[in-house]
């Protein structure tokens, strides 16, 4: 009886390689070697051929990284069923902008996380679909996440939704939360989970009520922060900045851009030049209080910096800027956009003498003062 | 230079240049194992039991123009290149040949081992899959479909979403 079970599966096997044409005679170590040059698309189509294209061309380790963002608007329910069964090898998910249309459902994303155990890197960016269910999945099943984006991730997830990723996610380094509806609650458990963060963006982030317990909690659990975005946290006042300053001396990013709460009379300019030496891009776009000795300290102290935005400021003078491009050989961008009293001359001086570096005015500040 | 004699598959005794053969590190390592030097009349040829005379030749017509080549990078399961890349023109030209050849080929350079004309080809076929519809690659490649009607039907519901709305 086995002997008969056996030989009939002998003969279907064969049959299945005859099937495959040229396919058909190459060991399976060089179908994966050929299937593994393919792109999605082209995987699945050619596993529409036979049978035993079929079976290999849903090898899990051919889908080590799943890029469907260049599909995003064909992507839907029947996609992710397809490859619900082929993410055990899965370490890279990128769905971001799928979804938009309304084709993809909550429930199958969450089917497709179940197997995805080794995955690292998800990214789901502006994905419309996540509801509080979907970020539950992602604690509980994607635990050894190191980067995350959830970036534009608002409705329907809620408060309730991100607090679940704090329960199973303590290994994350890169966290993406813009415009999210992550709210202070949550935000807070998320930072205590994940000391090894690394790189954080918070902009515009509207259902948190209040920053600075936000950058407090990143200073005392968060000692090797590189980069933090702050861009539009009107929360954050000068206490926040402090703190920050304090705990994480290793920043080398920090947007504080629209920030207006933080304020230069309480010295916290100051401190964050003279803790954070290593401050390479900083963002201090529309504080209208940043001045002169602010500048002399980030030119004193931060030696390494590339990137520094100063728009709007009406508190700095020429030779301030001069002294920062002198002090700051690194720096390649420097954005004096409607900065009172810099006007186009001064501009042309500074990109006479420094023309290594990209000295930004935009286009209406040079006819404001052309009016003026 | 050298030569060494191999007995290929279909009983055809195929002499090759012996410092082209060592691209194929099946083939080092035998004239390492046999202390292989020099070409002799009493010689055996050594016997490969996977390859044939026309692959051969071509496998080391391939060894020959690229000899100067730097070795290829390690395989690295991070860095599958799914992008097509450019064939070099050469290379191109070179594998102009009907499927069941460049498989031929592509099976003789897995067995003798040599890395660079392994992934040539390979990247060959996988160009001549990218982009056709199910139908088109089983013409190419000599595909018999295989499923019931009824299972193909199936197959081609679950992927309908990859086609161009």
């Amino acid at each position: 009886m086995t002997d008969c079970v056996d030989t009939a599966a002998a003969t279907e096997a064969a049959a299945e390689h005859e099937s495959a044409g040229w396919f058909g005679a190459c060991p399976p170590e060089l179908l994966l070697r050929i299937l593994g040059r393919l792109d999605l698309l082209s995987l699945l189509r050619l596993g529409n051929t036979c049978r035993l294209l079929q079976r290999h061309c849903r090898d899990p380790l051919l889908y080590t990284e799943l890029r469907l963002r260049p599909h995003s608007i064909r992507v839907c329910d029947a996609s992710l069923s397809v490859l619900e069964h082929r993410t055990g090898c899965l370490t890279g998910l990128d769905m971001s902008w799928c979804g938009t249309d309304g084709a993809i459902s909550p429930g199958s994303f969450c089917r497709l996380l179940l197997g995805t155990c080794l995955l690292t890197d998800l990214r789901l960016a502006n994905c419309k679909f996540l509801d509080d269910a979907c970020l539950a999945a992602i604690g509980s099943h994607c635990r050894s996440l190191t980067d995350l984006d959830l970036s534009g991730c608002a409705s329907p997830a809620t408060e309730s939704g991100f607090a679940s990723l704090s329960v199973g996610l303590t290994r994350l380094e890169r966290l993406d939360l813009s415009r999210s509806g992550v709210g202070q609650a949550a935000l807070l458990d998320i930072i205590a989970a994940n000391p090894g963060l690394l790189r954080l963006r918070l902009s515009s982030c509207a259902r948190v009520a209040d920053f600075n317990p936000v950058a407090e909690a990143l200073a005392r659990h968060c000692p090797n922060l590189r980069s933090v975005d702050f861009w539009r946290s009107g929360s954050l006042s000068s206490r926040g900045l402090l703190q920050l300053a304090e705990g994480c001396a290793m920043l080398e990013e920090l947007d504080l851009g629209w920030c207006s709460r933080v304020e230069s009379s309480s010295g916290c300019f100051l401190r964050l030049a003279s803790q954070c030496c290593n401050l390479r891009k900083l963002f201090l776009t529309a504080n209208r209080t940043v001045c002169d000795t602010d500048l002399k300290a980030i030119a004193l102290h931060c030696k390494q910096l590339q990137q520094l935005d100063i728009l709007g400021t009406n508190q700095v003078t020429f030779n301030i800027l001069i002294e920062v491009l002198q002090s700051c050989p690194k720096l390649e961008l420097f954005d004096v956009s409607f900065c009172a009293g810099i006007n186009k001359d001064k501009v042309h001086q500074m990109r006479h003498s420094f023309p290594h570096c990209s000295i930004q005015m935009s286009f209406q500040a040079e006819s404001c003062m052309v009016r003026a | 230079m050298p030569g060494i004699k191999l007995l290929t598959v279909d009983n055809e005794i195929v002499e090759v240049d012996a410092d082209t053969a060592k691209q194929s590190l099946l083939l080092r390592s035998m004239l390492h194992d046999l202390g292989v030097t020099e070409i002799d009349d009493d010689e055996e040829a050594i016997s490969l039991p996977h390859v044939t005379a026309a692959a051969l030749r071509k496998a080391m017509a391939w060894c020959a123009h690229h000899k100067d080549d730097p070795p290829p990078p390690e395989d690295d399961e991070n860095a599958r290149d799914l992008q097509p890349q450019q064939l070099s023109s050469w290379d191109a030209e070179f594998l102009r040949m009907d499927q069941s050849a460049l498989f031929e080929l592509i099976q003789a350079a897995n067995y003798l081992d040599i890395r660079g004309l392994l992934d040539t080809a390979c990247k060959a076929v996988a160009d001549a899959i990218r982009g056709r519809s199910p139908e088109e690659i089983r013409k190419a490649f000599n595909i018999r479909c295989d499923f019931t009607p009824q299972e193909e039907e199936q197959v081609r519901r679950e992927t309908e979403w990859c086609e161009e709305k």
